[in-house]
C-alpha cells in the first residue's frame, strides 16, 4: 500500500489518456480532462505517459503516503503543502513515508494531475485505468476515490527507483523536490487568457448570420452546470436559419452543440458518443485542455480557425511533448 | 563527511579546473579526488547534465572576497520563474548556499541554480534570455 | 464513373465524418456496417477508433502519428491522408461479399413487476396486453448502433402499432435488463439509470459485462428477436447468470 485517502476533495479520480475503441458498444472515452497536463506528471515519473493518474477537482484531497513515492504533481494550482510547506509542481518530488500531503481548493485552472512513479495497482478495464462514474466502469472499484480507500502502487522502473533514492539521500524531512522543472506550458497565465480556438462544426453553415457573429464576438461565461460530460455556457442566444432534422450523429471532445434553448453546450472528456444537436463549433484538441482548468464563472471568447491550422497546433504540441520526454528521460538518468 | 551530490560536484569540479588532485580531510575521515587516468573520474557521464555550479574565486583581499557564479550547464538564463514576476535575487540581496539565484533553461526544463556561497550579490552579469556556455560567469558575490 | 454516394467532412483536427444518407433505413445502415468492419480488419497507424450512427461512419486519429510514421506525404495534410485511405477503405468494403448478420434472441419477463408500464401501452394503443407482447415478440429488429450508455442498443422496426410515448415524468432509477418503448423506438437499459422509457418486460440476461472481452451482448448490425418467457423462467435464468 501506499497511498491512503484521508479526505476525497470534491472529485477525485483515477484517469489516463482514455478508454479508445470502445465508443461503437457505448463506452464513454473518459480519461483526464487535461490529457496534456496528465501526460507530463506520468512523464516526470518515469512512467509510460498513458498511466492513470489522480484527477482532482476544485478542492483537492487530503493524501497519506504510506511509504517513500516518488511523485509529480501538474495542472491548475491548489497549493498543495506537506507539513505546511508547499510542494512544487511540474517536476519530481519524493515524498517520504507517513507524510500526510493537503490541496487546497484550485488557485489557477480547476483540475491537477497527481503521478507516482510505477503507477496505481489496478488491473485495467477494457485497455484504460479511467474511472466511467456513471457506469462504474474502470478506476478504483469504478467510482470518485472516498475517505479511506487505500490505493497500492506498482513499483517503479529503474528511473524513478533512482530518482527517488537520489531525491531522498538529500536528507529530507518528509520530501524533497527536483531542481529542475517543466516550464509552464498550455497553462501559463498568459495562454489561459487567449481565446479558445475552434474549427468550423458540421453544422456551422446553417447558423445565422447574427449567431456567427456573436459567437465569436460576445463571449460567454461557463455556468455551474460544467462537469466532466460537458460545460454549459450562457451568453447571447445562438440559433439556426431554419430549424434544423438532425440525425443523431458522432461527436468529439471539444464538441460545441447548441440545443433549442440557444445556449452552447462544449463537450468534454466524458461526453456521449452521438448526440442531435445542431454544431455549430469544434475547439482543438490542445485547446480542449485548457477548458478543462476553466471552471463556473470563468469568460471564454471562440476564436475560428482552419482545420489546417488546428492541425499545425495539434502536431506543434505532440512535438514538444516528445521532446519535453527525451530530455526527462536524460535528466532521469542521470 | 560530504553527500553523495556534494561529492559529485567536487568531482565535476575537479573535471573542469587546472587542478590534477584534491584532498580533504574531515573528522571522520578522508576523501581523495584524483583526475588524469583516475577510474573515478573516467566513470563521470559523458552527457552534459546540470549539477550546482562551483563558485570561483576572483579577488581574495583578506576577510572580504569576491565570487562568480558560473553556469553548470548551457542554457538559457532566467532571472524570474515567470515573465513579469519578481527576480529571484538583485544587487545587494544575501545569498546562502541553497538560494535560488536564477533559473536555466535548455530542451524545455528548468534548472534551478542555487549560489552555493554565502554573501552579497554585487554584479549580475547575463541579460533575461541570454544564451549562456558551460562555465560562463552569471553572478559577482562578495564574500564575508 | 458512380456518382460519389458518401460525403466526408472533418470532425475537427483529429477525425472525420463520412455520410452515407440522410435516411434510417436498413441499406444505408449496411453501407456503414461493410465501411466499420473493413476499418476494423484493417486499422491504420494513428488510428483511434470509429463511431457508427444511424447515417454516418466517424473515424478518430493521431494527426501527429499520421504525419510521422511515413503514410502521409510531406504535402499532405493528416486529414487529407485519412480521407483517402478512408475512401480506398469504401470501395473496397463495397466491394466484399454479403455476410449473414448475427441475430440473438432475448428472453423477456413481460408485464407485472418486470414491465410497468405495459398497461398503460395497451391502453394508449386500444390493444390488450397480450396483443402488445405479440406485436413486440413477433417482429425482428435491427441494431443501428450502440449509444447512450453501455451496450445500450438503438433498434430499429418496431411495428407503430405498439409506439407510445414517453413517460412524463422520467423515473430516477430503471433497473437493468429493462426492455421499453419510447415513441417508436424500442430499446433495453443494460445498466441502472434514470430515464423516461414506459417499461414493458425485463430481461435476466447481462446486456453488458464490463470485464468480459467481448463486453456487449449486442453490436450494431445485428438482429434482435424478443422471446417471451414466464417469470419462474425469468428466475430461472437470473440464478444461472450471477
Amino acid at each position: 500500500m501506499s497511498l491512503q485517502i484521508i479526505r476525497p476533495g470534491l472529485l477525485t479520480s483515477i484517469q489516463d489518456t482514455g478508454r479508445y475503441g470502445y465508443q461503437k458498444i457505448g463506452v464513454l472515452v473518459s480519461g483526464a480532462m487535461d490529457t496534456y497536463s496528465m501526460r507530463l506528471a506520468n512523464i516526470l515519473v518515469g512512467n509510460n505517459e498513458n498511466e492513470g493518474t489522480l484527477e482532482i477537482t476544485l478542492l483537492g484531497p487530503t493524501i497519506e503516503f504510506t511509504a517513500d513515492t516518488l511523485i509529480a504533481v501538474t495542472g491548475g494550482d491548489f497549493k498543495p503543502i506537506i507539513d505546511g510547506m508547499p510542494v512544487p509542481y511540474m517536476r519530481p518530488v519524493a515524498v517520504k513515508a507517513g507524510a500526510i500531503m493537503k490541496f487546497g481548493s484550485c488557485q489557477i485552472g480547476c483540475r491537477a494531475y497527481i503521478a507516482v512513479a510505477g503507477g496505481f495497482d489496478i488491473n485495467p478495464v477494457m485497455g484504460s485505468k479511467s474511472t466511467y462514474i456513471r457506469a462504474g466502469i474502470g478506476g478504483f472499484k469504478g467510482r470518485a476515490l472516498q475517505k479511506g480507500d487505500q490505493l497500492n502502487t506498482v513499483t517503479p522502473n529503474a528511473f524513478g527507483q533512482q530518482m527517488l533514492s537520489q531525491l531522498l539521500s538529500r536528507g529530507a524531512q518528509s520530501f524533497a523536490e527536483a531542481r529542475w522543472y517543466i516550464g509552464k506550458t498550455h497553462l501559463s497565465t498568459e495562454n489561459l487568457r487567449k481565446p479558445i480556438r475552434v474549427t468550423a462544426g458540421l453544422h456551422y453553415k446553417y447558423f445565422d448570420q447574427q449567431s456567427k457573429y456573436s459567437f465569436f464576438s460576445s463571449g460567454y461565461t461557463i455556468t455551474n452546470n460544467a462537469d466532466r460530460m460537458g460545460y454549459r455556457l450562457k451568453g447571447e442566444m445562438l440559433k439556426t436559419e431554419k430549424p434544423l432534422e438532425i440525425i443523431s450523429e458522432a461527436i468529439g471532445l471539444g464538441t460545441i452543440q447548441i440545443p433549442p434553448q440557444g445556449m452552447p453546450i462544449i463537450l468534454m472528456a466524458d461526453h456521449q458518443s452521438v448526440a442531435g444537436y445542431p454544431v455549430i463549433a469544434q475547439a482543438i484538441a490542445v485547446d480542449a485542455a485548457r477548458i478543462a482548468q476553466m471552471k463556473p464563472n470563468d469568460h471564454i471568447h471562440f476564436k475560428l480557425i482552419s482545420n489546417e491550422e488546428g492541425e499545425r497546433l495539434f502536431i506543434e504540441m505532440e512535438k514538444y511533448m516528445e521532446n519535453i520526454k527525451i530530455a526527462v528521460n536524460a535528466k532521469l538518468q542521470n | 563527511m560530504l553527500e553523495l551530490d556534494e561529492i559529485k560536484d567536487l568531482m565535476q569540479a575537479l573535471e573542469h579546473s587546472s587542478l590534477s588532485r584534491i584532498k580533504l580531510k574531515f573528522s571522520d575521515g578522508t576523501i581523495l579526488l584524483e583526475k588524469n587516468g583516475s577510474p573515478t573520474a573516467a566513470a563521470l557521464p559523458t552527457t552534459p547534465k546540470c549539477e550546482q555550479p562551483v563558485p570561483r574565486t576572483l579577488l581574495n583581499t583578506g576577510s572580504e572576497k569576491i565570487e562568480e557564479i558560473t553556469a553548470p550547464m548551457v542554457g538559457t538564463f532566467y532571472s524570474s520563474p515567470e515573465p513579469n514576476m519578481p527576480s529571484f535575487v538583485q544587487l545587494g540581496t544575501k545569498v546562502h548556499h541553497n538560494t535560488v539565484v536564477c533559473v536555466l533553461e535548455a530542451m524545455k526544463l528548468f534548472s534551478e541554480i542555487e549560489a552555493q556561497t554565502e554573501g552579497e550579490i554585487v554584479e549580475i552579469l547575463v541579460k533575461d534570455g541570454d544564451f549562456v556556455e558551460y562555465g560562463q560567469p552569471l553572478f559577482k558575490i562578495k564574500t564575508y | 464513373m458512380n456518382k460519389k454516394t458518401y460525403v466526408i467532412r472533418p470532425l475537427g483536427e483529429t477525425g472525420l465524418i463520412v455520410t452515407f444518407g440522410d435516411q434510417i433505413s436498413p441499406q444505408i445502415h449496411k453501407r456503414i456496417k461493410n465501411l466499420a468492419d473493413y476499418i476494423e480488419k484493417h486499422p491504420f497507424p494513428g488510428f483511434y477508433e470509429y463511431v457508427i450512427s444511424y447515417t454516418s461512419v466517424a473515424v478518430f486519429y493521431n494527426p501527429f502519428v499520421i504525419k510521422n510514421n511515413g503514410i502521409a506525404t510531406a504535402d499532405k495534410t493528416a486529414y487529407r491522408t485519412v480521407l483517402e485511405i478512408i475512401e480506398t477503405y469504401i470501395a473496397a468494403a463495397a466491394k466484399l461479399p454479403q455476410t449473414t448478420p448475427h441475430t440473438v434472441e432475448i428472453p423477456v419477463c413481460y408485464g407485472d413487476d418486470y414491465g410497468p408500464d405495459i398497461d398503460f401501452v395497451a391502453k394508449h394503443n386500444k390493444l390488450s396486453i397480450n396483443e402488445v407482447i405479440e406485436i413486440h415478440s413477433q417482429k425482428t429488429y435491427l441494431v443501428y448502433m450502440i449509444g447512450f450508455c453501455p451496450g445500450f442498443p438503438y433498434l430499429g422496426g418496431m411495428d407503430t402499432r405498439i409506439a407510445t410515448p414517453r413517460r412524463a415524468e422520467p423515473r430516477l432509477s430503471i433497473p437493468a435488463g429493462s426492455i421499453g418503448i419510447a415513441g417508436k423506438q424500442t430499446g433495453g437499459y443494460p445498466i441502472s439509470t434514470p430515464g423516461g422509457w414506459q417499461l414493458i418486460g425485463r430481461t435476466p440476461i447481462d446486456l453488458f459485462r464490463p470485464e468480459s472481452l467481448n463486453p456487449s451482448l449486442l453490436h450494431s448490425g445485428d438482429l434482435v428477436k424478443f422471446v417471451p418467457i414466464t417469470s419462474e423462467k425469468y428466475q430461472q435464468l437470473k440464478e444461472n447468470n450471477p
